[in-house]
């Protein structure tokens, strides 16, 4: 087999992190290669270099035998090299449709109009070549924000092909879907090694690394670890080359009490941007000291039912219940001196104010009452000294909490986010929405440990999560969300079926199809 | 007078060309809007823009002779202008609406200044030696006097609009070039991607844009009228702005938002000769920018909220 791309002894600062540090790769023509390693180990970075959307700071990237890096390389020049990149967070216009999408950057034209004039039909046409040969299945005239999370990857691996990709790059492809889109993925995948298709798999699921890669490198802390073939290495030790020691990230559950109910949720029904994700009629209960687990695809509604609740979505019809107390509505203001807390699912975005310090985020929901302030006057000590006790009780680093919290990184700005709610002295009932999404496995013990925690002192938790492995090591009962409705309920003991959680995250199960 | 005698005689079919004669300037100035607007910048430099398009077109006009060349010296003084915002916005990072604020102060005292350094006189000029945008007359529509006055007596630049708005169109929806032109206004993130030069594309929206506003000035003081005003351009950079909103940023829909400001325009100075307060006639185009963005803020959140729904189908 003939080497097409070689990577050697790359190297790339960030400002406040060494984001990869003597890295290399490499690929022959027709393989499937993943790149694994944890959150942060530098392989999105490694391949984000190869697309040519970062610059190096030394080394060499070597494509068909050309040295590409001895001159200004970027996107453009890895496109005519032949390289595509399907990204974790989709690279999609949401307004446009999804035949735009396929075609924007390289659109075929009409002759007649000196190539000013796009040639739809052109277009349609060879874009049929690739869903009939792949067997992918998209509607070329719906608009992004009106499909799947699925077909929207389908568009982007269309996207690529249909711009000459030889060589595919895909950024954890299968962390938006569900066991059974994974399979299909895989057969799409195969189907494109067959037609001597290169491939570069990024993942932390060894199992799926195991199921479709010829070879496999591993990633750690920047680092260059080894370059393994599948049929000689085993999932413990790709686990242990990843982690550089062993991890369980199951939590030990504290089972729960059956206790009163505590949230009650009636007949909701929740307006939404996108068709899908409309909550349609869902009603379900949480009790005290007991965590449900909200399962699902992402996209199918679990964001607006945590909005709904905390308050900051509009609830066009039902109720919401929260130990009596009809919230349904409410400012969130209002629904949190109900005794709500909520980690919500964008850290960035609602969960932190990056240009404060550590100790202003932790306290900021309380920072009304006494002691923290009086009559409008904030009182800076009281607040650094409870954000302090908290630091430690969260272990948040660095200790110092007069640090500015954009600084940090996911795990610990997380952790913050987690001490401002968690820390709240009055809290019956806690929405915790993707709450390790983005951050490092230690971290991800760690929070895990503290939510199970919170539901041992009384507190219901409602955990929505697209990590399934997330919701079977903490959630008591699981719900599963599709398409804005509960397609099935399980309680989440030693007999539970993941076969069948697959099934009702593709909407088995629900009545009236 | 009978309320309905002065309704009659402001609703006569000559109120077609008022109205088309009035919408003109304001579409082009709209069209600065729209392409701006499609690249994702609210450029409110287009009032500015005019001024400048206005005392030019004047200017080269009465040394040349040539309304021709007043026109393009126009159009490329604005290209100018907006490619200076562009290269300050793009490459240092300034903010747009502040670029364009500084653009209007400029536009409405700049040429006060020149108008008095260049023609010593102050408030307005003008001169025999101003060449006006021709007038196309039909002779063979004179016997006529309502088909005369729907289709005769245009100039130049009123006829070409027409041309002007369906090109835009069809650049921005049709060709490659307003494909990823649209396409760095909704998700820079997914052109970067594609290839495309999103800071390009901003430029040449922005000089395009530009062009379109000088050529609205040149058409206010070489074709709407023959003179030059301080401050003619009346606001009509910003009600263009409203057109855009109230037609999506698509050309064909803003140009018909800008027909209504016309007719409202047009309305009101038919209205001035009878005592009606002054105030109250020159509020009525004001007042119709607001109805008509209220319209399109309502009727978009109506619309929204019906498609949000999860009850309703």
């Amino acid at each position: 087999m003939e080497k097409i791309v070689e990577m050697k002894n790359i190297h790339k600062q960030f400002p406040y992190v060494k984001a990869v540090d003597g890295g290399q790769f490499d690929l022959y023509k027709g393989e499937i290669h993943s790149l694994i390693g944890e959150n942060g180990a530098g392989k999105s970075t490694m391949m984000k270099i190869l697309y040519g959307m970062y610059d190096i700071d030394d080394g060499e990237i070597i494509i068909n035998g050309e040295c590409v890096t001895d001159k200004k390389y970027t996107t453009r020049d890895a496109i005519a090299h032949g390289i595509g990149m399907v990204h974790q967070e989709f690279m999609l216009v949401k307004e446009m449709t999804v035949l735009e999408n396929i075609i924007l950057g390289s659109e075929p034209t009409k002759k007649r109009s000196r190539n000013i004039a796009i040639d739809f039909e052109e277009a349609r046409r060879k874009i049929q070549y690739y869903i009939d040969n792949y067997h992918m299945a998209v509607q070329l005239d719906k608009k992004i924000i009106h499909i799947s999370v699925g077909e929207m990857q389908r568009v982007e691996i269309i996207k690529a092909l249909y711009r000459g990709a030889d060589i595919l790059i895909l950024d954890e492809p299968t962390a938006v879907l569900t066991p059974q889109e994974s399979d299909k993925l895989f057969e799409i995948l195969d189907s494109m090694r067959k037609n001597n298709k290169t491939i570069v798999f990024i993942s932390h699921k060894l199992k799926e690394v195991m199921k479709i890669s010829d070879r496999i490198s591993v990633m750690r802390a920047g680092k260059y670890i080894t370059t393994v073939k599948q049929s000689e290495t085993t999932i413990p030790d790709l686990a242990k080359y990843m982690v550089g020691r062993e991890v369980f990230l199951n939590v030990q559950r504290t089972p729960p009490k059956a206790e009163e109910v505590m949230l009650e949720v009636k007949d909701l029904y929740v307006p939404s941007e996108r068709e899908l994700s409309k909550i349609r009629g869902i009603s379900f209960t949480v009790r005290k000291g007991e965590v449900v687990g909200v399962a699902g695809v992402d996209g199918n509604g679990q964001s607006e039912l945590g909005e709904a609740i905390a308050g900051l979505r509009r609830v066009e019809k039902g109720q919401v219940i929260l130990d009596g107390v009809d919230i349904t509505n409410k400012s969130p203001l209002q629904v949190r001196k109900e005794g709500f807390v909520h980690i919500p699912e964008d850290r960035n975005d609602r969960g932190l104010n990056g240009s404060h310090t550590f100790a202003d985020n932790m306290l900021a929901a309380e920072i009304r009452n006494h002691p923290y302030s009086r009559f409008g006057v904030i009182n800076q000590k009281k607040i650094m000294d409870e954000a302090s006790i908290r630091a430690e009780k969260f272990d948040i680093r660095p200790r110092d909490v007069s640090n500015i919290a954009g600084s940090l990184s996911g795990g610990n700005a997380q952790k913050i986010v987690v001490a401002r709610e968690l820390g709240a002295p009055t809290k019956k009932f806690l929405l915790a929405a993707q709450p390790t999404r983005g951050i490092d496995i230690g971290n991800i013990e760690g929070i895990r440990r503290m939510i199970d925690d919170t539901k041992r002192d009384g507190v219901a938790v409602l955990l929505i999560s697209a990590d399934l492995d997330e919701i079977l090591s903490l959630a008591d009962r699981i719900i599963v969300l599709y398409e804005g409705q509960i397609t099935g309920e399980l309680v989440n003991d030693d007999n539970i079926d993941e076969g069948e959680l697959g099934y009702l995250m593709m909407g088995g199960g629900r009545e009236n199809g | 007078m009978s309320v309905v005698t002065i309704l009659q005689n402001v609703f006569t079919y000559t109120l077609v060309h008022d109205m088309i004669a009035a919408s003109v300037p304001i579409i082009l100035a709209c069209m600065c809007a729209v392409i701006s607007r499609q690249v994702d910048i609210i450029n409110i430099a287009a009032e500015g823009i005019i001024m400048f398009g206005c005392f030019f077109g004047v200017l080269v006009s009465y040394f040349t002779g040539s309304w021709l060349l007043a026109v393009l010296v126009s159009m490329g003084f604005g290209m100018l202008i907006s490619a200076f915002m562009g290269w300050v916005y793009l490459k240092y990072d300034v903010n747009i609406f502040v670029l364009g604020l500084c653009i209007n102060m400029m536009g409405s005292s700049g040429t006060r200044f020149l108008l008095q350094t260049i023609f010593q006189t102050s408030g307005n000029f003008v001169s025999e030696k101003v060449i006006p945008i021709p007038r196309i007359n039909f002779s063979f529509l004179e016997g006529n006097p309502v088909l005369k006055s729907l289709f005769s007596g245009y100039t130049v630049t009123e006829w070409l609009v027409i041309p002007i708005v369906i090109l835009i169109w069809f650049m921005l929806y049709k060709s490659v070039w307003g494909l990823r032109l649209r396409a760095v206004g909704m998700s820079e993130k997914a052109a970067v991607t594609a290839g495309i030069d999103v800071d390009g594309k901003k430029m040449a929206a922005l000089i395009v844009s530009g062009a379109c506003a000088g050529l609205a000035g040149a058409h206010l003081s070489l074709g709407y009228s023959c003179l030059f005003i301080e401050n003619m351009s009346g606001g009509r950079g910003f009600m263009g702005m409203a057109a855009m909103q109230f037609g999506g940023a698509n050309p064909l829909f803003a140009a018909l938002g800008c027909l209504i400001f016309g007719l409202s325009n047009s309305v009101a100075n038919r209205l001035t000769p009878y005592g009606i307060p002054n105030q109250f006639v020159t509020m009525i185009p004001y007042v119709a920018t607001i109805l008509i963005l209220a319209g399109s803020v309502i009727s978009g959140r109506i619309k929204r909220n019906k498609s949000e729904s999860a009850i309703r189908a």
